[in-house]
């Protein structure tokens, strides 16, 4: 019975489906794809370097809807509601009470956790379509919440947000020394990092647990579920809980590197980017809601890119003839979405596998 | 006739919509025996094991398992409580491999909740290498260890069977309700099946309730067996005096009175 728990904690004894166990140099492989893509905001423009920024904010959001969609099979449509609760719950701390980030960053995703159990009422007796709709609901809620209660949100018009501050230094401030400089964009780039990290890690080692699997268990086969003894509802609760938190985590770095919220932000537009960016990376899949949220976030930049280069796609909002960026962006990801479900659901991640095997194979029959 | 009685049905009433499945059921079950329950299609055997494991409330009647009620109760509460089932057409998860479904089935016994497994640290973690090891004991007493990282999905039939059986066992019943064990199995996966069954009933001193149309089975390993047939109890009995028993053969092939439209 003992020599089957012989592995080191961490180790083998990690039971959970996906890949087959890495080996030594795909694991270099992952380190090294890994600060390969911190470098890049080191060596780019500005206006990548704020992509940077929106991406790695983005997938912490994302996570959290991989958590709730892509792990315990909830459809929600409010993720962008939870996102704000977080958003004026760092405000409300930060910019109104002025604590600092280790007391607002961590209370926006309680409080935002907290907001999302109150859909789990109505969550736990609902599924798919249905619940899809009353999430819809929150949402719509919400946005007449964020309206009214201008005590917090500033109303219509928005309303500035609460600064960084780690160790008296505002990290939207650059930092020069000597020949180095080091931006606020730059900065705030590697605090989302180390916070999606984090959230990465949690999420993972959640899901390889007895919640994990129970997630699971309600996602494939609910009614079965509560047979083999998961407490179903409760796991319901949870799931909307973890996304709620994540997604308000991911509201209070969003307000903050803004450096202001407006309650227009949080729209079904924004749900819907948050589906599109697991769906795009692959429903179901951790790396594939963080790849989604790149692909996702960064599709408006490429679109501008694109545009000096075709003819017909204006830049300016205002200007008239051609399609706008904006629309042209969004009409992008729809495709990629389709396509994906389409051609690939295991998305960008079950691309990469494919590709990763297929290169495999290569360098196996040349070898 | 001393052994004490697992599980109580008294008067077990179930009604769909005006359609009665199961009329006024009344069984004891006891400790350590094999249970059979056998009857024509339709007759109720299944709907049993739904109110008995919380899937249907039955509208009359008593459920009661070591004298605790339990009708009505959610069905974790049921298995946490140490009834654990397998169902007639295999409710398997596919895409979770053969250890994660049987870790799945130890749900029950499992305390650690969503911020410790988060953090993966100290009781989390400990908990999960002890339930592994558990479920690695599970699925080596059916030979099942070389599978452990197969999807259930990709197995046959009858080995998801197994599977199930396993992530059944993993919660560490102490009755065991079986709908159909080994339909659909070839000659050798009964065999196998047969002896982890009674494996189970003698090794871990499990009660078995065993739902099964492959009467050989039944009669060959079952202590008491009971009939039901348009949801009533026919007759409980041995086998031989299940197979000695008229109102039961009228049960099965029809007599004269019931079986003239057919």
């Amino acid at each position: 019975m003992a020599s089957v728990v012989n592995a080191p904690p961490g180790e083998g004894v990690v039971a959970g489906p996906g890949p087959a166990r890495s080996g030594w140099t795909s694991r270099a492989a992952h380190i090294i794809v890994i600060v390969a893509l911190l470098a890049v905001p080191l060596v780019s423009t500005p206006q990548w370097q704020a992509i940077a920024v929106f991406a790695a904010v983005s997938a912490i959001a994302a996570l959290g809807l991989h958590v709730l969609t892509g792990l315990a099979g909830q459809v929600s449509l409010g993720h962008s509601a939870f996102v704000a609760a977080g958003g004026y719950t760092a405000i409300w701390l930060g910019a109104d009470k002025g604590l600092p980030i280790w007391v607002w960053l961590p209370t926006a995703g309680l409080v935002s956790a907290a907001v999302g159990l109150l859909v789990v009422p109505f969550a736990a007796r609902l599924r798919g379509l249905y619940l899809a709709v009353v999430t819809l609901a929150v949402l719509f809620v919400a946005e007449y919440l964020w309206d009214l209660w201008d005590g917090v949100t500033g109303g219509s018009k928005g309303r500035a947000a609460q600064p960084v501050v780690l160790f008296g230094h505002d990290l939207l401030d650059d930092v020069i020394a000597g020949p180095f400089m080091l931006t606020g964009d730059q900065q705030f780039f590697y605090l989302a990092c180390a916070v999606l990290a984090v959230a990465a890690i949690a999420a993972r080692n959640l899901s390889r647990t007895r919640t994990g699997r129970g997630f699971a268990a309600i996602r494939d086969r609910d009614l079965t579920a509560g047979v083999v003894g998961v407490p179903v509802a409760r796991m319901k609760s949870a799931a909307f809980a973890v996304a709620a938190g994540y997604a308000g985590i991911a509201g209070a770095l969003l307000v903050s590197y803004q450096t202001y919220a407006i309650p227009d932000q949080w729209d079904l537009m924004l749900s819907v980017e948050y589906l599109a960016m697991i769906i795009i990376g692959g429903v179901g899949s951790l790396r594939g809601a963080i790849a989604g949220a790149v692909f996702v976030t960064a599709i408006p930049q490429v679109v501008t890119l694109i545009a000096k280069v075709v003819p017909g796609i204006s830049t300016t909002p205002s200007a008239g003839g051609g399609v706008s960026v904006d629309v042209l962006a969004n009409c992008l990801y729809g495709l990629a979405v389709v396509a994906v479900l389409v051609f690939e659901p295991r998305g960008v991640a079950g691309i990469s596998e494919r590709v990763v095997a297929a290169v495999r194979r290569k360098g196996r029959s040349h070898a | 006739m001393t052994a004490t009685t697992v599980l109580e049905l008294a008067d077990v009433t179930l009604n769909f919509s005006g359609v009665r499945s199961l009329d006024g059921v009344s069984l004891d079950v006891r400790e350590g025996e094999v249970f059979g329950i056998i009857g024509p299609n339709g007759a109720g055997k299944s709907s049993l094991f739904n109110c008995v494991s919380g899937v249907y409330r039955p509208q009359q009647g008593s459920i009661r398992h070591r004298c605790r009620e339990i009708r009505g109760a959610r069905p974790d509460r049921i298995n946490a409580l140490g009834i654990g089932r397998t169902f007639q057409n295999v409710e398997s998860f596919p895409t979770m491999t053969v250890l994660d479904s049987v870790l799945l089935g130890r749900i029950s016994k499992q305390r650690v909740g969503v911020l410790r497994g988060m953090l993966w640290y100290g009781w989390a973690a400990r908990e999960e290498r002890e339930s592994r090891a558990k479920a690695e004991e599970v699925l080596e007493m059916f030979g099942l260890g070389a599978l452990r990282d197969t999807r259930v999905g990709e197995l046959p039939g009858g080995t998801q069977r197994q599977v199930e059986l396993c992530r059944a066992l993993a919660a560490e019943p102490d009755v065991l309700l079986l709908d159909e064990p080994v339909a659909g199995m070839t000659h050798d996966e009964v065999e196998s099946m047969v002896s982890a069954i009674l494996d189970a009933n003698e090794r871990l001193g499990l009660t078995v309730v065993l739902i099964e149309h492959n009467m050989g089975v039944v009669m060959d390993i079952c202590d008491r067996i009971a009939v039901l047939d348009f949801g009533r109890l026919v007759a409980v009995g041995t086998p031989a005096e299940i197979g000695a028993n008229p109102d039961v053969l009228a049960a099965y092939l029809g007599s004269g009175a019931q079986a003239d439209g057919a």
